[in-house]
């Protein structure tokens, strides 16, 4: 048990490396070339090769990328923590109602407005992970479910007891998964063929965390063929 | 006043593109944008920009599938914007043509002065020299009549293949040249799986070329992607 905890914190570590370098360049580049513009010697000898518009722009790239890595950093914080706690799996459990609401709270920004419909049974049982790591991974599947879906129609978040686990389904009337993209989307670094907005952690973290407390991720179409069905299965709690 | 040079950036991150667009119009260039590899060609043939800078990784069209489209009509200069740790993918891309990489994260000045030696080296190519006897860049000077290299007004005694080998890096000069590109150009198309053949000649030439060959200034190495040759020591 504890050899196998270890292979998957490794994995876990491995994942949030390669993600870090990955999602951290972007920002980075934007922020060096915006930067090594504004403090350009031609461009500052003469004002007038920078117009204001342009000059104000480079200035708002630099705030709005660093808010990025801040998010991002914080992210990261959250992460290692819960990877820290992830060696107690056996005494975590949380309530996914509860931790849709806290990731639901995360995004309130890009949910504002729009519709989240929550079908939660009172009786669903209690999951084994970190309540945490549980809101994570929920803040990761609104985030894209809202992010690659028209502003006009809801996420749809159901859940069930199945067996020895429970089934969380977070459905989407969006972009959609092409079907070869459907195992592919979950490796580091991939981005759909849709995807041209891809940022933060993403979905190999989120399977990261679930395989880490023994669960998994999938994702399948969404009814008549539209938009996507991410479902998160984790054991029970005790 | 001067008709402004025309440069295509091609990236899927509207950041870059933002910040791009406003640094080298800043610098007199006139910029267009694409946001990914298939409205890049479209737009190439709509504009016929003089430089295109283009993501390695997007969607759609990828940066290589993008340098070999426009290779396929235009020898117009390329640079990729790469990242680092990531020299197959890098070249491919030079291999499918592309002139040259910058990587992430860079500085502006690092993007202007690969785009100014890419500009460079577009115009120095309109003029026709091939049938030339005399070829004269920087530093070198080559007679093809006589097979005779002068570096610094010196003359540099070369054996025949490492005269052919210099010649080739001369004509493709400042731009990065795959070991792929140099062993096909110069020993033929068998050549390619024995780079060794390569860094054999090129000890030989910096010996011979280089004021101090422990520190090329000349015949650059491109770690694991394969050499650029300068004509003057910058």
């Amino acid at each position: 048990m504890r050899a196998e905890s270890a292979e998957q914190s490794e994995k876990l570590k491995s994942a949030l490396l390669d993600a870090l370098t990955h999602d951290m360049r972007t920002p980075l580049t934007a922020i060096k070339a915006a930067a090594t513009t504004l403090i350009d010697d031609d461009i500052l000898k003469d004002k007038s090769r920078l117009d204001a518009e342009s000059r104000t722009d480079l200035l708002a790239v630099i705030d709005e990328e660093t808010d990025k890595l801040t998010r991002f950093n914080q992210s990261l914080v959250e992460i290692a923590r819960i990877e820290g706690g992830a060696m107690q799996i056996g005494d975590s459990s949380a309530s996914v109602a509860e931790a849709l609401s806290a990731a639901a709270k995360r995004n309130a920004r890009l949910i504002s407005g729009r519709k989240l419909v929550k079908e939660i049974p009172d009786e669903l049982s209690f999951v084994r992970i970190d309540r945490i790591s549980l809101g994570e991974i929920f803040s990761v599947l609104l985030e894209n479910a809202f992010k690659y879906s028209p502003e006009t129609e809801p996420v749809t978040v159901t859940a069930n007891d199945e067996s020895e686990n429970v089934l969380i389904h977070i459905a989407d009337r969006g972009i959609g998964v092409r079907e070869t993209d459907r195992e592919k989307i979950f490796e580091k670094f991939y981005r759909g063929v849709n995807d041209n907005r891809g940022l933060g952690l993403g979905l190999a973290i989120a399977k990261g965390i679930a395989e880490s407390y023994g669960g998994s991720i999938s994702v399948s179409a969404g009814k008549d063929n539209i938009g996507s069905v991410f479902t998160v299965t984790l054991p029970k709690a005790d | 006043m001067t008709e402004r040079e025309k440069i295509l950036i091609v990236d899927d991150e509207p950041q870059i593109r933002r910040v791009l667009r406003a640094g080298l119009s800043a610098k007199d260039y006139e910029v267009r944008t694409a946001a990914d590899g298939i409205s890049g060609i479209e737009t190439f043939h709509d504009w016929s920009p003089d430089l295109i800078i283009t993501d390695l990784q997007m969607p759609e069209a990828d940066g290589i599938e993008l340098t070999r489209e426009i290779r396929r009509t235009s020898d117009v200069p390329i640079i990729l914007l790469s990242v680092k740790g990531d020299e197959q993918t890098k070249v491919a891309a030079l291999d499918a043509g592309a002139d040259d990489y910058v990587t992430k994260p860079f500085g502006i000045d690092e993007l202007m002065a690969r785009i100014r030696v890419a500009l460079r080296r577009r115009q120095l190519n309109t003029v026709p020299n091939a049938k030339d006897e005399i070829l004269e860049d920087g530093d070198f000077r080559f007679d093809l009549a006589v097979h005779k290299l002068f570096v610094t007004g010196n003359e540099v005694s070369l054996t025949p293949k490492e005269f052919d080998l210099l010649l080739f890096l001369f004509r493709h000069r400042d731009r990065i040249n795959t070991h792929r590109a140099i062993l096909t150009g110069v020993w033929g198309g068998n050549a390619t799986e024995q780079p060794e053949y390569l860094r054999v000649f090129v000890r030989q030439l910096r010996k011979k070329i280089e004021p101090d060959p422990s520190s090329p200034v000349y015949l650059l190495t491109e770690p694991w992607i394969g050499y650029r040759f300068q004509t003057s020591s910058l």
